[in-house]
């Protein structure tokens, strides 16, 4: 099934985007968890400190469904 | 004489009562940095009658960039001192209280004071922490802002009825000590905290606690994302020991 990650700053160079300067498709198995397709592209899931489907935000363990569009934001703690 | 909140209280929602409301109000800022200064300048300028803040660091070459309080001339000076003698300039008829030590939770919870909201403008997650325990215990509302590169958060939690700060993040998140800012985005999402303060404060337009305001600068979007609450939440789930609802 057909996956697409969005993500900026500095998760993008981890995510390496081939949609547009934002976005990769990815190809996964279907029944994997987010978690378990990060790792499979190389991204580490301690770099994603949270992920969102529409107006949703959604754990690591979310199971996506083809064509899901997915958001993931890096960590931001600064003030 | 003009009055100096005549073109904030003939706003729908303000009006005289409102404005005596945000007189009567005690609000909690934690942290005077780049997110601090913007809010605490318009919470001065609003009128809020009562502000403490804390923050335990002096001002340095590299807040310049953003930290808007405070200028060339006030390096070397404890943040608060300045602060507070900036704020005093902007509207001389509110009462400061600077805290220049560690943030603690006792601030909150054993305030003299009771506090109406708490402001979030801290740099950390443990602090960030701290200051949501602290929150819950005594059912304050706290707006948390967040910045790091082009991205920004923004919330407001009140954990009594919805998700707290540690339900959206179970996990501490790893994070970069001290993360790219520009200047300008600290100054825009300090403003909307500001904002978002008064509208709690005065119960203005809909409740959006419990969402997140999602803002990536670089991409130019703002995404508001819906969090619920975790039962296992260390700070407001069952087990943690926190007051129960």
């Amino acid at each position: 099934m057909i996956l697409y990650l969005k993500a900026g700053g500095m998760l993008r160079e981890y995510l390496q985007p081939d949609v547009d300067a934002f976005t990769r498709r990815v190809e996964c198995t279907e029944g994997m968890s987010l978690r378990d397709i990060l790792l499979s592209i190389g991204i580490r899931p301690v770099h994603v400190a949270m992920a969102f489907s529409g107006d949703r935000l959604i754990p690591l363990s979310h199971v996506p469904s083809d064509g899901e569009t997915i958001t993931l934001r890096p960590p931001v703690q600064g003030g | 004489m003009p009055d100096r909140y005549a073109r904030q209280s003939s706003l729908p929602g303000i009006g005289p009562a409102g404005q005596r409301a945000l007189e009567q109000s005690h609000i909690f800022v934690a942290g005077t940095g780049g997110l601090g200064s913007p809010v605490l300048m318009y919470l001065a300028c609003a009128g809020i009658g009562r502000i403490t803040f804390v923050d335990r660091d002096v001002v340095e070459i590299t807040n310049m960039n953003r930290q808007i309080l405070f200028d060339s001339t006030d390096i070397g000076s404890r943040k608060t001192d300045v602060a507070c003698r900036r704020l005093s300039a902007i509207n001389p008829d509110i009462h400061l209280t600077p805290l220049d030590t560690p943030l603690n939770e006792q601030m909150i919870t054993e305030s003299d004071f009771p506090i109406d909201l708490v402001i979030d403008c801290l740099d950390n997650d443990p602090s960030r922490r701290m200051l949501a325990r602290a929150c819950h215990a005594r059912g304050i509302p706290m707006v948390h802002g967040a910045l790091a590169g082009y991205e920004a958060t923004l919330a407001v939690f009140q954990s009594r009825t919805g998700p707290c700060y540690a339900c959206v993040y179970p996990d501490p998140p790893v994070d970069a000590i001290s993360p790219p800012v520009l200047g300008g985005i600290a100054g825009t999402v300090g403003s909307m905290m500001a904002v978002e303060a008064i509208r709690v404060i005065l119960d203005v337009g809909p409740d959006r606690s419990g969402s997140l305001l999602l803002m990536d600068f670089e991409r130019g979007t703002f995404d508001r994302v819906y969090a619920t609450r975790i039962t296992e939440c260390p700070i407001c789930g069952i087990g943690s020991g926190s007051p129960k609802i």
